[in-house]
């Protein structure tokens, strides 16, 4: 996969910045907007898998959405194939649309109660008009169910009367279905048993190989991330914190938040206790309503200083693609 | 340990394959809720008495055993009898026969009143609760309007401003109850339109319409078909009200309302005059209500009291 790495990037995020206006109405005094989402910018090659990872309400599934434009973006631009994806409307949009899926968490929400599995897995082929004839799509459906492992049998049942696993190949078989280039996963393994979460990405993995997506792959646990990215980027309260293929990141995290993370994986061997430390974080997420001046991170960081209250750290190339949001990255990196 | 574990994952999958090729048969979901319905007896028999009583308006002319206009200056205001069941009344018109076509105006006013209110409620409500910001709360405000007059003078007014008949009865009780449906449709849309599967449609580029069409209303349906059995009686009872008011369908056309309307003056004298149809109304509403209950049970579970 590195050799397409070198090509023109299949999408460019810049800047990408999404405010949600917060509690206002004609009794309160307006407050300020949440930032959701705040100046993110990273390149995805063909082929490659983006792993983003962060706690709960960091930012990371509002910044898939605002990618695929399911929530617009407050500001920035989204490159998608040379074009800008953000100014698209009316038929350049829907063209566009169809190069780009995303994959859901919950696999009991993300499928039509009312549609059969047929139905479902054809509805992005329908809008897309892909095919003229009924039989050519249903020949379609019934290609895309083998690919992902369903029983032709199920073409004419409904989706609950399905497992977890099952749902989330059709779910999968749907966002496969027009052949894109880029599939968002939002957690798409999270809500699944251990068992069958292997086997979701094994196949999403396969799918790539076979197919040569791309995935934004949203997951908030890092061995699954481990187990699919090719690049990986941590991301707090909305920003940016370090971005680094897999292998670095996770050989030389460079980052206090991603140590932190990193050093809570739990480790299966015995041995090993005595060298895992722990880095436990103080206090709660602060609110992305009123996050903390200077680095959004200092008031939980254990290397905290003066001037990480004050002066907001860039992201810097610290060698080898990988960046790094932190002042005192080069002292974090040494540490061990 | 890894052996057993495949072992029993493959079983279990094994078992989920049986269940799905072999074993129950799964139905979809408005299969089910008919099931759920046949073991239902009461809304059951209440469907028979209806499906009686749409018969009973459909085959009025064959029926009927007198034509309702006909007048019979011989033979007026007499008591039930073997050539009037029910008794004449004061024109010497058959009650019986006015009752069987009166079932006609009732329900059909019933049923196309809630249609117009259904199609007015869905649309307004489904773009109230889908598009939010300024649509909605120009919607909301409108509904509130509506809602802020007593209903029988609302329909009054309508009725007066508009003039007395049939097709404007229709519009008037259409106007009066589609608030209820579009109100239901706003607040079912509002929180349907945050489901991923409809974020899904969005992502593979589908237009709003599409969006409102297959992915909204398919999943309000079960709501749309208990609101309209559940509203049918309750236009029924307008109806009654208005001919009873003497603005609603006009003699001599026999409607269930402006026979006890007529029947007041007399009756003390002729008691039975005014309590049929009345029994009528009640039979068919009672019939109507308890049915949409049921159905309410069938197609909603979670709703169940």
């Amino acid at each position: 996969m590195s050799e397409n790495f070198d090509k023109a990037p299949l999408l460019e995020v810049s800047h990408l910045r999404k405010l949600f206006p917060s509690g206002s109405s004609v009794f309160s005094r307006k407050s300020a907007p949440i930032k959701a989402v705040d100046d993110v910018s990273f390149t995805l090659s063909a082929g490659e898998t983006l792993g983003v990872v962060g706690e709960s309400g960091c930012g990371k599934s509002t910044m898939g959405r605002a990618v695929l434009r399911l929530i617009e973006p407050t500001s920035g631009s989204v490159i998608f194939k040379g074009k800008d994806f953000t100014k698209a409307t009316g038929q350049e949009l829907r063209q566009m649309r169809s190069d780009m899926q995303i994959i859901f968490q919950d696999p009991y929400a993300s499928l039509n109660p009312r549609m059969t599995v047929g139905e479902i897995i054809a509805e992005p082929l329908e809008i897309q008009k892909r095919y003229k004839t009924k039989e050519e799509e249903r020949k379609r459906v019934l290609e895309v169910m083998d690919v992902v492992g369903l029983n032709p049998k199920y073409y004419n049942r409904y989706p609950h009367e399905f497992s977890g696993g099952q749902r989330q190949r059709i779910g999968i078989a749907r966002a496969i279905v027009l052949g894109p280039s880029l599939v968002v996963c939002d957690e798409p393994v999270s809500a699944l048993d251990v068992s069958i979460q292997s086997q979701v990405l094994n196949l999403l993995r396969q799918l790539q190989s076979s197919m040569g997506m791309a995935y934004i792959f949203i997951s908030h646990s890092l061995s699954v991330i481990k187990h699919i990215s090719d690049r990986v980027m941590v991301m707090y309260l909305g920003h940016v914190m370090e971005t680094a293929d897999k292998e670095e990141l996770f050989a030389n995290p460079s980052h206090p938040y991603t140590r932190a993370l990193l050093s809570a994986i739990p480790l299966p061997e015995r041995h090993s206790k005595e060298k895992h430390q722990r880095i436990i974080l103080q206090g709660d997420l602060p609110s992305p309503a009123d996050p903390p001046s200077g680095c959004v991170f200092h008031t939980r960081c254990y290397m905290a200083d003066a001037i990480c209250s004050t002066e907001k750290p860039e992201l810097r190339d610290i060698g080898n693609g990988h960046f790094v949001a932190c002042h005192f990255c080069e002292k974090c990196r040494g540490k061990e | 340990m890894v052996k057993k574990f495949v072992g029993f994952f493959n079983k279990q999958k094994k078992f989920e394959e049986d269940i799905m090729e072999n074993g129950i048969r799964y139905s979809s979901f408005y299969g089910d809720s008919f099931h759920r319905l046949m073991k239902n007896r009461m809304a059951m028999f209440c469907a028979l008495v209806l499906v009686l009583l749409i018969l009973v308006a459909i085959f009025a002319p064959l029926i009927a055993p007198y034509d309702p206009a006909y007048q019979d200056y011989s033979a007026v205001l007499q008591e039930p009898s073997s050539a009037h069941l029910l008794g004449t009344d004061e024109y010497g018109r058959d009650i019986l026969s006015r009752i069987i076509y009166g079932s006609r105006v009732s329900i059909s006013i019933g049923i196309v009143a809630q249609i117009v209110a259904s199609i007015v409620g869905v649309a307004l409500g489904s773009l109230a609760g889908y598009y939010g910001g300024v649509i909605d709360s120009v919607i909301s405000r409108i509904m509130e309007i509506f809602q802020a007059f007593p209903d029988l003078i609302f329909a009054m007014a309508i009725m007066t401003f508009l003039g007395k008949g049939v097709i404007n009865l229709f519009i008037a009780l259409g106007l009066l109850t589609w608030v209820r449906t579009a109100r239901m449709i706003r607040g079912s849309v509002m929180q349907l339109k945050e489901k991923e599967y409809i974020e899904a449609s969005k992502v593979s580029g589908a237009s709003t319409y599409w969006i409102i069409m297959k992915g909204l209303i398919p999943n309000c349906l079960s709501t749309i078909i208990v609101l309209v059995t559940l509203g049918i009686p309750n236009a029924i009872m307008y109806e009654a009200s208005l001919s009873f008011l003497g603005i609603g369908i006009q003699p001599p056309t026999p409607s269930w309302g402006n026979m006890i309307s007529a029947a007041q003056t007399f009756i003390s004298y002729r008691p039975l005059y005014s309590i049929m149809p009345g029994v009528a109304i009640m039979i068919t509403v009672i019939a109507f209500n308890i049915f949409g209950d049921g159905l309410r049970d069938a197609l909603d579970p979670k709703l169940k009291a």
